[in-house]
């Protein structure tokens, strides 16, 4: 065994705050790497090559599935996502058939009509954003990109996501990982599960052309999703939807605003707006690693023996910023067009509201910099801190002056 | 129920999610460029077309597309 160890320690403050000379030396040292993640202390594996992440998420060897496969050490940490919750239950830690079925009902209300309608109120909620951003006392970025994701998800579900900063405090409990006592990290998954029931509840007596009721009327054949089943699907949307796509938003302007170059070449060139919010996906993500894989046998992956039960992490944010895969991997380039990132996951498991997550992408972030083409951070890029958030890379704030010094 | 079904991926609609290949590897793989690629045009019997028309379902980007072929009509 090696006892050379990465420059950060993985997943404690200073990781978040940069992972990626981490990732670099993960990929170059030890790309499948043993490690004890620090929550619950256990033994766990983290995967950070391009090739070995893709293989990862497609291999039939691993499952998503903590009940049935994961090591009793980490059933025992009360690792699992939502245990003892209907959290629990959520279609990222199913594997098939289950999987298939939730996945089929839930993408069938996911129709091109559907995601079609999604286009006009989110340019408005966009604009909206951005008036009251230029308005604010202390514009900050980290505000404009949360509003954006909680009032389309709340449009599109069919509720005034009233509530939105106690959900994304949830959440950050949920997924913080220095928690603050054993029970938070449940009742935050409790409050979550709660808030999509109320709002099946709700729509149940007062059905509308919204994906909540699109979700409750979804058939194939026979079956369709049971009460648990759709608490836990809005619950996955719900988490799924917001802070992942805030962090894309946010994080996305901070490049671009350190790369003024790249802030021209998006205002002046509509046309590349494609291009660019899929290097915007594989740059800063949103996301920073996928969930927990467990090895179903005794196995050997990428060289390394994995017991059975071995909880294995993906980093999809270190495989998108791998130079076997990318040229130049750690400059942002909104031209790049090939090859393809992870950014939204691969496999059973791919995003399920990938074209909702491009969709937000490419009308926020060009609609700010077109709306305040000299935009300036207000405060020195090197204050500026993450929070301690294993799933997504989460800026705290972005202070600007939304029309620069001048 | 036909017992054979045309299989087919739009490749402009695919957004090379790779589900189609992990769900049903005997029916899909991708092509070098991570597209999605039906091995065979053709699939045959209930157990195989359901296979198809799970990957079908679970598709992001609703490009996989399954047709029966009525008895009687030419395959
Ligand atoms: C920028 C925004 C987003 C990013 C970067 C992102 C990224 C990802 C990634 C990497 C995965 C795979 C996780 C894994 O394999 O462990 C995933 C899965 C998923 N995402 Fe997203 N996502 C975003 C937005 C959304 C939105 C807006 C929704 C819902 C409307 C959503 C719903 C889901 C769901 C339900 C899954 C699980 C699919 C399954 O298990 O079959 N995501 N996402
Ligand atoms: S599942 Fe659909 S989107 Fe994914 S690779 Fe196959 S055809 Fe393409």
């Amino acid at each position: 065994m090696t006892t050379a160890a990465p420059p950060t320690a993985l997943f404690g403050y200073d990781f978040y705050q940069n992972p990626f000379p981490a990732y670099e030396w993960l990929r170059e040292n030890s790309p499948v790497h043993e490690f004890a993640f620090p929550v619950g202390n256990i033994r766990t594996w983290i995967v950070s090559r391009f090739d070995d992440v893709h293989q990862l998420l497609g291999d039939p060897r691993f499952s998503s599935n903590p009940p049935s496969w994961a090591s009793q050490e980490f059933m025992d940490a009360k690792m699992m996502v939502g245990s003892g919750t209907a959290v629990e239950r959520i279609i990222t830690m199913l594997d098939p058939p289950d999987h298939t079925r939730i996945r089929k009902l839930a993408m069938s209300a996911f129709t091109p009509r559907r995601v079609a309608q999604w286009h006009e109120p989110t340019h408005a909620i966009v604009e909206a954003a951005l008036d009251r951003l230029e308005r604010h006392e202390r514009p900050d970025v980290v505000d404009y990109a949360g509003v954006i994701p909680a009032e389309v998800m709340g449009k599109i579900l069919g509720f005034p996501l009233d509530r939105y900063n106690d959900m994304l405090h949830a959440i950050e409990r949920a997924f913080h990982t220095d928690p603050e006592d054993e029970d938070a990290t449940r009742k935050a998954f409790e409050e979550i599960a709660e808030y999509g029931r109320v709002l099946i509840a709700q729509k149940r007596q007062e059905p509308a052309d919204d994906l909540t009721t699109a979700l409750i009327q979804a058939r194939d054949g026979d079956d369709r999703l049971n009460e648990d089943e759709l608490v836990a699907m809005l619950a996955v949307l719900i988490m799924a939807g917001l802070d992942t796509t805030r962090n894309l938003i946010a994080t996305t302007v901070l490049s671009l605003l350190e790369r003024r170059d790249q802030w021209e070449l998006l205002r002046t060139r509509p046309d590349l707006v494609d291009s660019a919010v899929e290097e915007f996906l594989r740059f800063n993500g949103g996301v920073a690693v996928g969930f927990f894989r467990f090895a179903k046998e005794d196995l050997e992956f990428g060289g390394v023996a994995l017991p059975k039960g071995a909880p294995v992490i993906p980093a999809v944010a270190s495989a998108n910023r791998d130079p076997r895969r990318f040229a130049d991997p750690d400059r942002l380039d909104i031209t790049r067009t090939v090859p393809r990132h992870v950014g939204l996951g691969f496999g059973l498991h791919n995003c399920l509201g990938a074209a909702l997550a491009r969709l937000e992408a490419s009308v926020a972030i060009p609609a700010i910099v077109r709306r305040f083409p000299k935009m300036t951070p207000a405060v020195p890029v090197d204050e500026l801190r993450y929070d301690e958030m294993w799933l997504v890379r989460s800026l705290t704030s972005l202070p600007v002056r939304p029309h620069g010094d001048g | 129920m036909a017992e054979r079904a045309r299989l087919a991926v739009d490749q402009r609609a695919c957004v090379a999610s790779g589900l189609c290949a992990t769900l049903a590897p005997a029916l899909f793989r991708l092509t070098g460029d991570g597209v999605g690629e039906p091995r065979s045009a053709l699939v045959t019997g209930a157990a195989e077309i359901e296979s198809a028309e799970d990957v079908a379902g679970c598709c992001p980007s609703g490009a996989v597309l399954v047709t029966p072929v009525l008895d009687g009509a030419e395959g």
